[in-house]
């Protein structure tokens, strides 16, 4: 106990180092790339700060529908594949079939959840493995979306209600991200201030203690995966707002920014654990340092290497940090 | 008293000590975990280490294999020859025929018993490389009959009985000890793993190793155990060596005492006449895995023991009850009702509480805070307002904390780093706040110190005196027979014995499950 007590003011500069450590990361790479004579001007300008904001936030919603399956302790892969299969659900459903947004948007969300449904059955009903299974959905789909679009956009008939909410602004901020701002609301909500999301970081912490203080584990974890569907749906939905159409290739294309940003995610705000808030955080961090770099002539191929160099420094850091300390990131 | 005090000096004169240590100490940055240990063991004798947990019996025997130094300082002494225990090393200890057996004694279980000798120690090889199996085999025979371990070399390890394993293990450890100065022994907790049967059949080799001229280190949380294996025994509490004297003429309650630091309840409590009251739960002819028609009562207000071997069933038992086995025949009525739970969810709805056994693997939720893992039954009662109460829950998590006597700085961090004993009653503290009708607990004391053993057992008397329903199965007779006021026996999956609270004795409930086999 004493010796507690000694490690104190160690752990606590420890513990709030690491949750405001990404945050202030942030903030230097904006202060740095606003400040550096050649991209200073371009970079720190509100059009730069509004394309990267609007542009990031498909892929936060994507990123958040990643971080729900990882709180069980799951890790979905085809949750960016099956946000690009429901953009172009969505979209042919205005296109090809001639349906209205209220309709094109709950094809998109229904596509998402079916998908994750399928992926809930195999892993929590049947108890395979994620990993595998999320690979071979991931490509599943890929190949009934090549079949559906033979690898082309779909570009006519997307409503301009949708667009422009995607691409105009209300006070000087994109529209789209009051979008963001509900959606982080409300599953940060369900996950922290609910007894469901109890649950959920109770099955992530430990399946067989879980299932024996009475939780229905198979239940919830089915559930996360329709709710994950679901929300990839919509994210696949925001990708169409975004950019007027429904590319075949964007969506799966996100899965290793997302993967980065949620890793990164788990070494702030909640140190050690998924959360959405630093899901969020880490998303912007990584759109502001790679906009910086571009901007600064870095050649477009340094987003990869940067995304997945993230990755891997998001993952070691949490296996370094949070050792020994409640919330482990565990895959 | 004075009779069986032994002076260290006087013993070392009539046999000269193979280990010596002296003035051992151990601080970390703020803690003193050992505060002028000795120790002295001589040839041929089986010494007892006690203490319970955080005494700083494990590290001194961290300090002595090696692994960590000893800090400011500490002495080894063997024969006339002296180390300083600050510089000591791993290898050193090893040069000095000091070696350690751990609980759990790390085998390959489908590797052969020769294969497992060499781990740690490397096979011969031949000129090309090629390992010398024959030569290796000739090796592991002569070890397996030196050490009287009933095995042959190209048996798997998976087919031995444990108490055999934990042999091999020790003649792993001996192997190489030169036979003229003879080794030292360290075994930590090796019995914990053992079902009770094997624990004699290790006891005769153990005695055969010391007769051999080793020197055995031995530390055990079961007294009984020590007083029938050990000559002397040395007690250590908060880091310091209380004593070190004969066990001839102590009991386990002088020893629980010493280990405890203070006065133990004694082990009766008043046995209420519960056997008319009517029955809380009435199972018949229950079947599931190695269940065979099993039928037995339990009263509200009464704490059932299930005794038997590893096995026999009881854990199946236990968890048939909870809903996570399904039974393949039989009926369970709850109050008269009956019931048929199809997840241990509709258990627990049902006011049916279950401490598994293994508590790190199927209890806590080692990533999450004490408070969430003190309320992870009852979560619901927080959501107030659409909100979770965070701040209420920790802050009725710590006063849960001080009424089981948890000990810990805060709520907030993981209940990994408690102790087994804490940790243990934390799980049970997460069900007692439910105020369950009927609480299943598997061998919940086991790896747990004295004194939080004590607090577990008051904390089952006060649930039974609220008029709980109480099933628990151990290992340790004795703690059944102090605990519970009826003990029903399982063998092989049956119910072939049944001791009433007039006859419970530890002897009475090992002759039932040992006594003559049914007839089938």
């Amino acid at each position: 106990m004493t010796q507690a007590q000694a490690e104190r003011p160690d752990g606590l500069l420890r513990i709030t180092t690491e949750r405001y450590g990404l945050g202030v990361l942030l903030v230097a790479v904006v202060a740095v790339f606003s400040t550096l004579p050649r991209t200073g001007d371009l970079f720190a300008s509100h059009a730069n700060f509004t394309v990267i904001l609007g542009g990031e936030v498909p892929l936060c919603v994507i990123a958040i529908a990643f971080t729900l399956p990882l709180v069980v302790g799951q890790l979905d892969l085809s949750i960016a594949s099956i946000a690009g299969m429901a953009s172009i659900a969505g979209t042919a459903a205005m296109s090809r079939f001639d349906q209205p947004l209220v309709v094109a948007i709950l094809v998109a969300i229904l596509f998402g959840a079916a998908a994750g449904a399928f992926n809930g059955f195999l892993i929590a009903v049947l108890g395979l493995d994620c990993i595998i299974v999320t690979l071979a959905v991931m490509t599943v789909i890929a190949g009934l979306v090549q079949w559906y679009t033979d690898g082309i956009s779909i570009n006519t008939g997307v409503s301009a209600t949708l667009t422009d909410f995607g691409s105009l602004s209300w006070f000087g901020v994109p529209r789209i991200a009051f979008l963001l701002v509900l959606v982080v609301g409300l599953v940060w909500y369900v996950v922290e201030k609910t007894p469901f999301g109890r649950h959920l970081r109770m099955i992530g912490s430990n399946r067989t203690a879980a299932r024996l203080v009475g939780i229905p584990v198979v239940s919830t974890t089915f559930a996360v995966f329709v709710l994950a569907g679901a929300l990839a749906g919509a994210g696949g939905m925001l990708l169409t707002a975004r950019s007027g159409g429904a590319n075949p290739q964007e969506g799966p294309g996100l899965l290793l920014a997302a993967l980065a940003a949620v890793y990164l995610g788990a070494t702030t705000v909640q140190p050690g654990k998924f959360n959405v808030a630093g899901t969020v955080v880490g998303v912007f961090f990584l759109a502001l340092a790679v906009s910086g770099l571009t901007l600064a002539g870095v050649p477009p191929f340094v987003s990869q290497l940067f995304d997945g160099g993230a990755l891997l420094v998001a993952v070691v850091l949490s296996r370094f940090l949070g050792r020994n300390r409640v919330g482990t990131v565990g895959t | 008293m004075t009779a069986t005090t032994v002076d260290p000096a006087s013993a070392d004169a009539e046999a000269p000590a193979r280990l010596r240590l002296a003035g051992v100490s151990k601080r970390y940055a703020s803690t003193t975990a050992l505060h002028e240990v000795g120790l002295t063991v001589g040839r041929g004798e089986i010494h007892a280490l006690l203490g319970g947990n955080g005494s700083g019996k494990s590290t001194l025997i961290k300090i002595v294999a090696g692994v960590e130094r000893a800090e400011p300082g500490g002495s080894l002494h063997q024969g006339d020859q002296a180390a300083d225990l600050t510089g000591w090393s791993a290898r050193a200890a090893r040069e000095a025929g000091i070696r350690v057996v751990h609980q759990d004694i790390g085998y390959f279980p489908s590797l052969t018993v020769a294969d497992n000798l060499a781990a740690g120690h490397g096979y011969p090889v031949g000129a090309f490389g090629n390992v010398r199996d024959r030569r290796w085999r000739r090796h592991t025979a002569e070890v397996l009959a030196r050490f009287d371990v009933d095995a042959r070399p190209e048996t798997p390890m998976s087919a031995l009985r444990p108490a055999t394993r934990t042999m091999v293990a020790i003649g792993r450890a001996l192997q190489d000890v030169d036979e003229e100065r003879s080794g030292v022994l360290i075994l930590d907790e090796p019995t914990t793993a053992l079902p009770r049967g094997e624990v004699e059949h290790l006891f005769a080799a153990l005695r055969r190793c010391a007769a051999a001229g080793h020197a055995i280190v031995f530390v055990s949380h079961r007294l009984s155990e020590v007083l029938a294996l050990c000559e002397n025994v040395t007690v250590l509490r908060d880091g310091e060596r209380i004593t070190s004297r004969a066990t001839a003429g102590l009991d386990e309650h002088d020893l629980a005492e010493l280990v405890a630091g203070r006065r133990l309840a004694t082990a009766s409590h008043g046995r209420e006449a519960v056997a008319d009251a009517p029955s809380l739960v009435a199972v018949e002819g229950l079947a599931a895995g190695p269940l065979q028609d099993v039928s037995l009562r339990v009263a509200a207000g009464e704490v059932l023991g299930i005794a038997g071997l590893l096995g026999s069933g009881r854990s199946t038992l236990l968890r048939t009850l909870f809903g996570d086995v399904a039974p393949a025949a039989g009926t369970v009525r709850l109050d008269g009702v009956p019931v048929a739970f199809r997840s241990p969810r509709q258990a627990v709805r049902a006011g049916i509480a279950y401490v598994p056994e293994d508590r790190g693997g199927d209890a806590l939720f080692g990533s999450m805070s004490l408070d969430e893992n003190l309320a992870a039954v009852v979560v619901g009662d927080y959501w107030q307002g659409g909100l979770l109460r965070r701040t209420r829950q920790r802050r009725e998590s710590a006063r849960l904390a001080r009424e089981l006597g948890i000990k810990t700085a805060t709520v907030t961090q993981s209940p990994n780093e408690l102790s087994g004993g804490n940790q243990q009653k934390a799980v049970l503290g997460r069900w007692l706040r439910t105020e369950p009708r009927l609480l299943l607990l598997d061998n919940p004391t086991q790896g747990v110190d004295v004194g939080a053993r004590e607090d577990i057992h008051r904390l089952l008397r006060d649930a039974a005196g609220r008029g709980t329903a109480v099933v628990v199965t151990s290992d340790d007779y004795e703690e059944l027979a102090q605990v519970c006021d009826r003990v029903v026996v399982l063998r092989e999956g049956r119910v072939t014995g049944s001791v009433a609270a007039a006859d419970l004795s530890a002897d009475r409930i090992s002759r039932e499950i040992y006594g003559e086999r049914a007839p089938r």
